[in-house]
């Protein structure tokens, strides 16, 4: 059995929320952000966290990077106590957290590495060398003299993968670093990250788009409001959705209609997924989509759905959020490029 | 199980000795130059409104005493040598104040408190640039002065100097105070920190004898305050005159003493405000 190099321990983290009304004194309000997570990620592994906006992933991962302090529980990082030895995690570890936010805008891009560096106590001349490996690596060259300010939102971003890079930490804690790339960009940077991986690196990664955890991380833990609802390779997930086939119908889909199609005989659940500029996309799981099909749009057209685009995929992890929690994530991962996902479709 | 059990990998490039905490510490007062230097106008404005200040005092100092009387250098000196700490007083709360709620409001403190750098140090690097700068402005405004008024009383310079440090060490402290109360107080504390100017400026009496000040405000207000003693002494030994406080030996002891306890209590709070934002999440918050 691989050997944990973050082992996290019963963790809790609550939140005191203030509601101010008009000029009352305002009330206080328990969030409960994390609920007692036990989970294990292994030396040498790329770890999804994947999870809806306040699913309580980045509250994790900054107990974890000891920017937050848990309510309760601890954990270990690369052999150290997250509370007792909170510096010797911080030197452990490489953190691209805020993305652009994280890096100081009048300075330029190699100033920044030479600061950051610094800041972990990596000598000059190492620091020299690494800055020099990271240009050539991440194609820094055009930018690294200017002031940050002066960069587009994706050369920001590229430049805080670079900022968490700079350590060479065994440890790297990646909050979606691709929001925000264009697509040459975000591929690129998980390739990046898959050869990091490769060289021993542990790799944290947290992202909304599920097809990314689906191609880079060795097992994923989906998080939903503080509790890890499901934990595995991506591969065991989709497998324990028990599940052959997943159709998504695109079109004007009025409420109610998901539930009428979740009771036909056959359908294990169907869920909108996603409400755009009045459009909206349904996705139903289901044993044999093919024999089913016309099942379903004989509801859907009986109910006046006006239905634009039918496109069968493979199961997603998003699907397995869905099953789990019976609600959709909110990113809209159609909005990707078919090349990105691999995925198959066509207009009725 | 003393790791958790868990695997350890090194620390990458990272070295932890000594040496290496040295070049951080210039490293991160490096940065500080870059920036400030960056903001070229700031950086004029500051030094003109030094001599503005300077010349807006002279001026009134002369009105009352005339050009050329008697009793100007002596004025001029209890002007300028208050002017010295209230420049340091001001440079090292404000620069405390706004470079700590800026980072905050960027985004940059968390990926400050991401790293393993030592939070002492890093509030000291912000200051020492800044120390260093409030040196320059301060002797160049002096040497101005000097010349305008036919010299300025230098009676006892190195006791002065050695009052000078303690009193800046001291008001670092105050600096690491204000730090605690940015983090708490975001916006609001900016505000505090304007009246906190003003509030030393007249109860340390900085600009005026302390004689100036009603005797109920001296002795309720004034001589609480420890760095009251750190410009009386430091403007006494210059000037040449006895303390108006109390005896000097024993406004030397209050000073050393303001000048060590200041920065332990200081930082001591610091951390427990740092805690504080870190268990609320307020550390990165804008």
């Amino acid at each position: 059995m691989p050997r944990a190099i973050i082992k996290v321990q019963n963790m809790s983290k609550t939140f005191i929320s203030k509601e101010r009304k008009k000029f009352l004194r305002p009330e206080k309000r328990e969030i409960q952000a994390l609920k007692s997570v036990d989970l294990d990620i292994y030396d040498g592994e790329i770890f999804g966290l994947l999870g809806p906006n306040g699913a309580g992933k980045t509250t994790l991962i900054k107990c974890l990077t000891t920017l937050l302090i848990p309510t309760e529980g601890t954990a270990w990082v690369n052999g150290f106590n997250l509370q007792k030895e909170e510096n010797l995690v911080r030197a452990s570890l490489g953190c691209m957290l805020m993305g652009e936010r994280g890096l100081y805008w009048k300075l330029t891009g190699r100033e920044n590495l030479e600061y950051f560096g610094a800041l972990y106590h990596v000598p000059k001349e190492k620091r020299k060398e690494r800055i020099s490996y990271l240009t050539d690596l991440l194609n820094l060259q055009e930018f690294l003299d200017r002031t940050v300010e002066t960069y587009s939102s994706g050369q920001k971003m590229i430049m805080a993968f670079a900022k968490s890079l700079v350590n060479d930490a065994p440890i790297l804690f990646l909050d979606e670093p691709t929001v925000t790339m264009d697509v040459h960009a975000a591929r690129e940077l998980r390739r990046i990250v898959k050869e990091l991986n490769r060289e021993g690196h542990t790799i944290v990664y947290t992202t909304h788009q599920m097809f990314e955890a689906d191609e880079l991380c060795q097992r994923v833990a989906i998080i939903d409001r503080g509790e890890i609802i499901a934990l595995g390779t991506p591969t065991q997930l989709k497998k324990s959705l028990k599940i052959q086939d997943v159709v998504n119908l695109e079109g004007v889909i009025p409420k109610g209609v998901a539930e009428k199609v979740k009771a036909i005989p056959g359908v294990k659940d169907a869920v909108i997924k996603d409400v755009k500029a009045g459009k909206s996309t349904l996705g139903v799981m289901c044993d044999n989509s093919r024999k089913l099909l016309p099942k379903i749009m004989e509801v859907l057209l009986e109910n006046e759905v006006q239905i634009e685009y039918i496109q069968p995929q493979d199961i997603t992890l998003e699907d397995v959020f869905i099953a789990k929690t019976g609600r959709a994530l909110s990113v809209d991962t159609s909005e990707v490029p078919e090349e990105e996902k691999g995925g198959a479709g066509g207009r009725v | 199980m003393k790791s958790g059990g868990t695997a350890h990998r090194g620390f990458g490039y990272s070295d932890h000795s000594r040496k290496q905490n040295f070049f951080t510490f210039l490293s991160m007062t490096k940065k500080q130059v870059i920036e400030f230097s960056r903001y070229p106008i700031s950086f004029v404005a500051e030094f003109s409104q030094v001599l503005l200040i300077v010349g807006m005092f002279m001026f009134a100092a002369i009105i009352f005493i005339g050009e050329g009387g008697a009793g100007l250098p002596r004025i001029a000196g209890i002007m300028m040598y208050g002017f010295v700490l209230n420049m340091f007083l001001i440079f090292v709360l404000w620069e405390i104040g706004f470079s700590v709620r800026e980072e905050q409001y960027r985004g940059t403190l968390e990926s400050l408190y991401l790293s393993p750098v030592n939070k002492f140090s890093n509030l000291t690097s912000r200051i020492f640039a800044i120390v260093v700068w409030t040196v320059g402005m301060v002797g160049i405004a002096l040497v101005v002065v000097n010349y305008y008024v036919g010299g300025l009383p230098a009676e006892n310079v190195l006791l002065a100097l050695f009052l000078l440090f303690f009193s800046i060490t001291g008001i670092l402290g105050m600096g690491f105070m204000a730090a605690s109360l940015i983090l708490r107080l975001k916006e609001s504390a900016n505000l505090l920190l304007n009246v906190l100017q003003f509030f030393f400026m007249i109860f340390c009496a900085m600009f005026f004898p302390f004689s100036a000040l009603p005797p109920e405000i001296l002795n309720t207000v004034t001589r609480w305050i420890p760095l009251s003693y750190g410009v009386d002494s430091f403007r006494s030994v210059l000037v040449g005159q006895s303390p108006e406080l109390m005896a000097l030996e024993w406004e030397i002891v209050v000073v050393v003493l303001f000048g060590i306890l200041s920065p332990i209590v200081g930082y001591y709070l610091y951390r427990r405000g740092e805690r504080k934002a870190r268990l609320k999440g307020t550390l990165g918050e804008y």
